[in-house]
């Protein structure tokens, strides 16, 4: 398969029109802003040729994204080093820099299909919700599960699961962190096809393959009408939830929180 | 008696960080001024205690809300007082939409007309086969009011919303469910408990997270209830003097299909 | 009912509170801008009369609108954004008070698709077909459906059928919120399409109608503006080589082949 670009942590290739675009950090990819940074890269680079009609995000491994890359809150700098002394309390966590870097994923012209064969978390689902399209299976796990562990959606979730399945559905898995199977998400309007595990990223080619089978310029021009404004919405509400993940992040809930996870228990929660 | 204050029309209690306000005008519950001051005042309280995290709102009896009190002595003060934000039951209503924590809908039977409009306030609803949904008031002669132009649609979308409307039809549980009007289905006799374990889930997950996240969610989310009811609240004004009206009001005593002439 | 003036292609039969508008252009009910120019003026007729209160649109045979005929060179009129009369003509089709009905009992294609869109609820039965084949054929989603599809069955339906030119069958389109009653076959999609306009029109006509207003408020100003932009769009994809070859390849029947100019 013919690859293009050089990069870290992701693959690209492209052939019969669509291009796959595959993260490789298995087995959990999570996400920094390297990752997100190469990912925009290479979406932008494939907006120039017209060798590419259709995009499928994937990933290699057990999860499709399993989260953000940091281990007690603070985001991890590009280069994977922890973040050092906080210079101020309001100072803004280094987590904004990633959702401006995010915000260009929306910003390109090609429809993207996401290939959601395993877990999407957190802020993993905020990459999954990404693409126009997802194509996921029974074992795929979807979860917004910030508030569980003291802390707030991030990543455009509050704009971009609101608009592909509803609010009521978006308020319902923001205040519980459920976790859905991929059966389910189909059901609620979180992913579009279901197909077995092993099927996923076929699924996905063939709905890009279907895209790509149709006139790039009335494709693009199209989406560009039912898109109008999407990267902007998306830019406002990561603002929004910036400051909110900025301030929870100092509580003592949150520390509670994250160590509830860990210790796999009820966290102990007293709304400071 | 509450430590949340002192009630007539409702029962208030806490419980492992889940509130439950429960009304208590059996069988049908029919709403007036002072219950939803109440119900308002109660969600205000609950605001500023950290004993509780989510809210469940359930009902006394067969219905949940089976409508307004069309013999509350209070209700000529609503008709009269037409300016627009200037009705004392809408006023009481945004009030319930201003106040932070997620609420549960335990519609353990009927919401009918405003009894709708009061069914969805809270963030999701528990339902059960034998409940009944209704937005009927153009078989009435009337307008739809409580916000439910705003609400329906946000909760349904605007087909299934003027489906409502326009048809007045009555809706079982299993339908409503379908259509999104609630989020859970349980038997009747689960419906309580189903809302408390929907509460606890929600209690279960950090206050602050959770609170902040509703209020991003939801902005925006009163102030469009207020303007609906505005626009409502005008457009019943000029309905009520309709002879439809009368005649609709008239049909719904008779348990008759209304004969509107279009005035 | 020639109480309403005089139309070529369009009747008008009311009974109960319940105009039934039907158009018609045998054998496959393509469109003009007269076709939807007449519709939208029995629309605004019966909005002036209390003896109807609902109404449904239907037309006979077995597709409901086969779409605007680009290939026998039909003038649909000039195309300025702001000035295209087929569009004009169609906005005029949202701007009226009464619920409407659309019994789609068979294919709804394209341009058609877009005319089974301006009823408020549709009834469709397995035999019924909605194709938004724009993109197939190197050309650009019009009628407003760039705001009806996805005010009516969510974006990402609505995205997925406009890229992928995807058509859609009775049974799914029930299912994903395209038709709002399914029932058995053809024969049947009428008569339940009245059904449902009798139950409106059994409803207060004076809370419907203002219920409907505050509703739809903004609805026709969205889709006028969408208009424009898929105009602006259908004719800059109008003078491509994709375009030329779409239409070709969609009359000999074969997959076309895009280069993307």
């Amino acid at each position: 398969m013919p690859k293009i670009g050089e990069y870290n942590d992701i693959t690209v290739n492209l052939e019969n029109l669509v291009a796959t675009v595959e993260i490789n950090r298995p087995p959990h990819n999570f996400f920094d802003l390297s990752l997100i940074q190469q990912i925009a890269q290479a979406f932008e680079s494939l907006d120039k040729t017209s060798d590419c009609r259709s995009i499928v995000l994937c990933a290699e491994g057990k999860s499709f994204c399993a989260g953000a890359n940091f281990t007690d809150g603070r985001a991890l700098k590009g280069d994977g080093s922890e973040v050092g002394e906080r210079e101020g309390d309001d100072e803004e966590l280094p987590i904004g820099h990633l959702y401006v870097e995010a915000v260009r994923l929306f910003r390109t012209k090609k429809p993207i299909v996401g290939a959601i064969q395993g877990a999407a978390i957190g802020g993993g689902l905020g990459l999954a919700m990404m693409p126009d399209f997802r194509v996921t299976c029974p074992e795929a796990r979807f979860a917004a599960n910030f508030t569980r562990l003291g802390f707030h959606p991030g990543f455009g979730l509050t704009c971009t699961l609101t608009e592909a399945i509803g609010r009521k559905r978006a308020e319902l898995m923001f205040y519980t962190s459920r976790r859905f199977k991929g059966d389910e998400a189909v059901s609620m309007g979180m992913a579009d096809v279901l197909v077995p595990q092993d099927q996923v990223r076929s699924a996905a080619i063939e709905l890009a393959t279907e895209i790509a089978e149709c006139s790039p310029l009335g494709v693009i021009a199209c989406r560009q009408i039912m898109r109008e404004g999407l990267a902007d919405r998306v830019s406002a509400a990561t603002a929004k939830e910036l400051a909110v993940q900025t301030r929870l992040r100092d509580t003592d809930d949150f520390a509670e929180g994250v160590k509830a996870m860990t210790e796999r228990r009820v966290p102990n929660f007293k709304s400071a | 008696m509450s430590k949340f204050g002192s009630f007539n029309e409702i029962g208030v209690e806490v419980a492992n960080h889940v509130a439950i306000v429960e009304i208590q005008r059996p069988p049908h519950n029919f709403f007036n001024i002072p219950l939803i001051k109440e119900i308002a005042e109660a969600f205000e309280a609950l605001d500023e205690s950290d004993e509780c995290r989510s809210i469940v709102l359930a009902a006394q009896g067969t219905a949940f809300c089976a409508g307004a009190d069309f013999s509350d002595p209070n209700r000529n003060k609503v008709q009269s007082d037409q300016k627009p934000g200037g009705n004392p039951l809408y006023i009481e209503a945004v009030r319930m939409f201003r106040t932070s924590k997620p609420i549960v809908g335990a519609i353990q039977g009927a919401a009918i007309g405003g009894g709708l409009g009061l069914a969805m306030m809270p963030d999701f609803r528990v339902t059960c086969p034998e409940a009944r949904f209704s937005a009927n008031f153009t078989r009435q002669g009337y307008h739809p009011g409580f916000g439910l132009t705003v609400t329906l649609p946000e909760a349904i979308g605007r087909k299934n919303t003027e489906l409502m409307f326009y048809t007045g039809r009555r809706f079982k549980g299993e339908e409503a469910f379908k259509m999104g009007l609630a989020e859970v289905l349980v038997p009747r006799e689960q419906v309580r408990d189903a809302a408390v374990a929907l509460a606890t889930e929600i209690a279960e997950c950090s206050p602050l997270g959770v609170v902040a996240c509703r209020k991003i969610m939801r902005e925006g989310f009163a102030d469009r209830v207020r303007e609906a009811t505005d626009q409502e609240l005008i457009e019943q004004g000029i309905l009520r003097e309709t002879v439809d009206f009368k005649e609709g009001t008239k049909a719904m005593t008779e348990r008759r299909v209304a004969s509107f002439i279009g005035r | 009912m020639p109480a309403f003036g005089s139309f070529k292609d369009v009747t008008i039969d009311i009974e109960d509170h319940v105009a039934v508008v039907e158009f018609s252009k045998p054998p496959q009910n393509f469109f003009d801008v007269a076709l939807i120019s007449e519709i939208a003026d029995a629309f605004e007729a019966l909005d002036e009369t209390s003896d109807c209160r609902a109404i449904v649109l239907a037309s006979p045979g077995r597709i409901f609108c086969a779409g605007a005929n680009l290939n026998d060179g039909r003038d649909l009129g000039e195309k300025s954004p702001g000035h295209y009369p087929l569009y004009e003509q169609g906005v005029r089709l949202f701007r009226t008070t009464k619920p409407i009905v659309g019994a789609i009992q068979g294919a709804a294609i394209g341009g058609g698709f877009g005319l089974a869109m301006t009823p408020d609820f549709r009834v469709a039965c397995p035999e019924s077909r909605f194709s938004a084949n724009f993109t197939r054929m190197g050309y650009h989603p019009g009628f407003g459906l760039t705001v009806t599809l996805p005010e009516t069955i969510g974006r990402k339906h609505a995205e997925r059928m406009l890229y992928n030119g995807g058509r859609v069958k009775g049974e799914e389109a029930f299912a994903m919120g395209l038709a709002d009653v399914l029932v058995d076959g053809p024969k049947n999609v009428r008569p339940a399409a009245i059904e449902l306009a009798r139950e409106i029109a059994q409803c207060s006509p004076l809370g419907v109608v203002a219920c409907r207003t505050i509703m739809r408020d903004g609805y026709a100003d969205r889709i006028a503006a969408a208009t424009d932009k898929e105009l602006a769009n259908q004719n800059s994809l109008r003078g491509t080589v994709d375009f030329t070859e779409g239409v070709e390849a969609m009359t000999d029947r074969r997959l076309p082949h895009f280069i993307g100019a």
